[in-house]
């Protein structure tokens, strides 16, 4: 473990009343009392709970969080630790070479040898490439940037981008988990990475789905080359055309029309005999809302779209042509299967 | 001793202390490593080489009052490395991709109800569908106990940065564990 959890009595301050459970679960003089049950912090935060009832929810959710936040243990047991220390210890025995000797030339290497010294620390302390820059686009909204190339980015719903500006010149590469729509300017090779594969373009427009177990790419214009994260597996895409990666890791090529799976840029999000888990999950990036169902509704398919803006007419769209009920409470959306339909 | 005094002790070419710090963050860099993918060569070659850079390059070091945050820095560095060129990725991966194992503690609990059984399902599907990225700040946050900073260092990405990973695995979590709540409210 990283040190001793701070014991610092803390300020029960109104922010936490504007918290959301998130937020709590993530705070770490919560965190400490979930954890540590440290009487001292209990009574700061059942006094606080005493003075604010309404919480009481609240807090039992964070702390619910909290509590299933205890990861399986992985030790190193396997591994013969002496061993290795023999190993680094025979490494690191004086060498020859290294031994710095007396005179004019030992002066000059041992400058030399502190210059290579210093420069080593430097790659392998200092991130030499400077920080990632890092754009998120978070539960219902959508982003737009540009890259250092002028190129721009539509980031989806809860996706991520980033890149290193400082490399930047040495080649053009960008990291996605999510969804983006990506304008590349013309110029050498740009390449999006991403876990399961990469997607690697000169000029031209492309939208790049990585979530997940889902791997899809669709080429708007220009060329597109896809390829499997080992390298194994390629495919060249002109426009029209989507890669899909399978479960058994090869792709799977189709041809989709002009705009494909672009409808999401205008707010639109189309579904052809989708499972409704799928449907559901879109949904909730959209509206940034939770929906509750059983495993019998998530199982169905829906074939239809809803549309960004206007939440009630949205959740209309998907629910009411399946049989479906919604009650909203709040961010909460429970769905059931219609009393009228239902046997 | 604190890591200040052991560190500078380091820098002075006193062997002792790189067996001392090696004693005692081995076992957990070891554990960490092998979260990154299950051959062990690579976790024990990365590990090997860390400690004998530190050792060969003592003198020209910064100082430090916090060494794990540095150790774990350096070795997931390699460690991603490493998985890169057995993957057979031309040149240096200019970009991270790495898989992150973290895989919620079930079978230690004692099981008390069918309700359980059925939420620590769902929150091992719940963690599974969490970006590596995401999986990996949390073992940091609750597992290692690191605040932000330190955790910005060693992922390589800004604070901010960190902040949003945390929200948006949260929010993925308790999503995955609320569908539980409800299928326990219908059975009543």
């Amino acid at each position: 473990m990283f040190g001793k959890r701070k014991q610092t009595s803390i300020e029960m301050n109104n922010n936490y009343l504007t918290y959301t459970i998130e937020q709590l679960a993530a705070d770490e003089s919560f965190i400490n009392w979930i954890k540590t049950n440290d009487p001292e912090l209990s009574d700061q935060w059942r006094t606080w709970l005493e003075n604010n009832p309404k919480e009481a929810e609240k807090v039992a959710g964070a702390r619910q969080l909290v509590e299933s936040l205890v990861f399986e243990r992985i030790d190193g047991r396997a591994i013969d630790k002496g061993a290795l220390w023999d190993k680094i210890d025979q490494s690191i025995k004086p060498s020859p070479e290294t031994e710095v000797k007396s005179g004019k030339m030992g002066l000059l290497k041992s400058a030399l040898w502190a210059a290579a010294a210093t420069l080593a620390f430097f790659l392998i302390f200092k991130p030499f490439a400077g920080k990632e820059n890092t754009v998120v686009a978070m539960v219902g909204e959508h982003m737009e940037t540009t890259l250092p190339d002028n190129s721009d980015v539509l980031l989806n719903a809860d996706s991520e981008i980033g890149y290193y500006p400082k490399k930047w010149g040495k080649g053009r590469n960008v990291r996605l988990d999510g969804e983006a729509f990506f304008e590349v300017t013309k110029g050498t090779r740009f390449i999006v990475h991403t876990k399961l594969g990469t997607v690697e373009v000169l000029g031209t427009s492309f939208n790049v789905l990585s979530r997940g177990d889902r791997f899809e790419v669709f080429c708007k214009t220009g060329k597109v080359k896809v390829s499997s994260f080992n390298g194994r597996y390629n495919v060249v895409l002109t426009p029209g055309n989507a890669a899909t990666l399978t479960p058994n890791k090869t792709f799977e090529k189709t041809k989709l029309g002009d705009d494909g799976p672009l409808g999401w840029k205008a707010g639109n999000f189309s579904f052809d005999g989708a499972t409704l888990e799928v449907v559901f999950d879109e949904f909730e990036r959209q509206y940034a809302v939770e929906i509750r169902s059983s495993e019998s509704i998530d199982t169905m398919r829906y074939t239809g779209s809803f549309s960004r803006g206007d939440l009630r007419k949205a959740l209309k769209d998907v629910t009411w042509p399946m049989g479906l009920e919604t009650k909203t409470e709040g961010k909460n959306i429970t769905v059931t299967k219609s009393s009228k339909l239902s046997d | 001793m604190s890591d200040q005094q052991l560190w500078d002790r380091l820098k002075s070419g006193e062997q002792s202390a790189l067996r001392e710090i090696y004693e005692q963050h081995i076992d957990f860099l070891l554990g960490y490593g092998r979260r990154f993918g299950k051959d062990m060569t690579i976790v024990e070659d990365s590990i090997h080489d860390l400690f004998v850079h530190l050792w060969q390059k003592r003198k020209s070091i910064g100082g430090t009052d916090k060494i794990r945050p540095y150790l774990v820095t350096a070795l997931r560095r390699r460690i991603i490395k490493n998985h890169g060129n057995q993957k057979g990725s031309t040149s240096d991966q200019p970009i991270e991709t790495y898989n992150f194992q973290a895989e919620p503690a079930i079978e230690n609990k004692i099981i008390k109800s069918e309700r359980e059984l059925e939420q620590n399902e769902k929150l091992a599907v719940a963690m599974a569908k969490l970006s590596e990225r995401e999986k990996e700040v949390l073992i940091h946050k609750y597992h290692h106990d690191m605040d932000y900073k330190d955790i910005s260092l060693v992922m390589d990405i800004n604070y901010q940065s960190v902040r949003n990973l945390v929200a948006r695995a949260l929010k993925k979590l308790r999503s995955g564990l609320q569908i539980v709540w409800l299928l326990f409210l219908l059975c009543v």
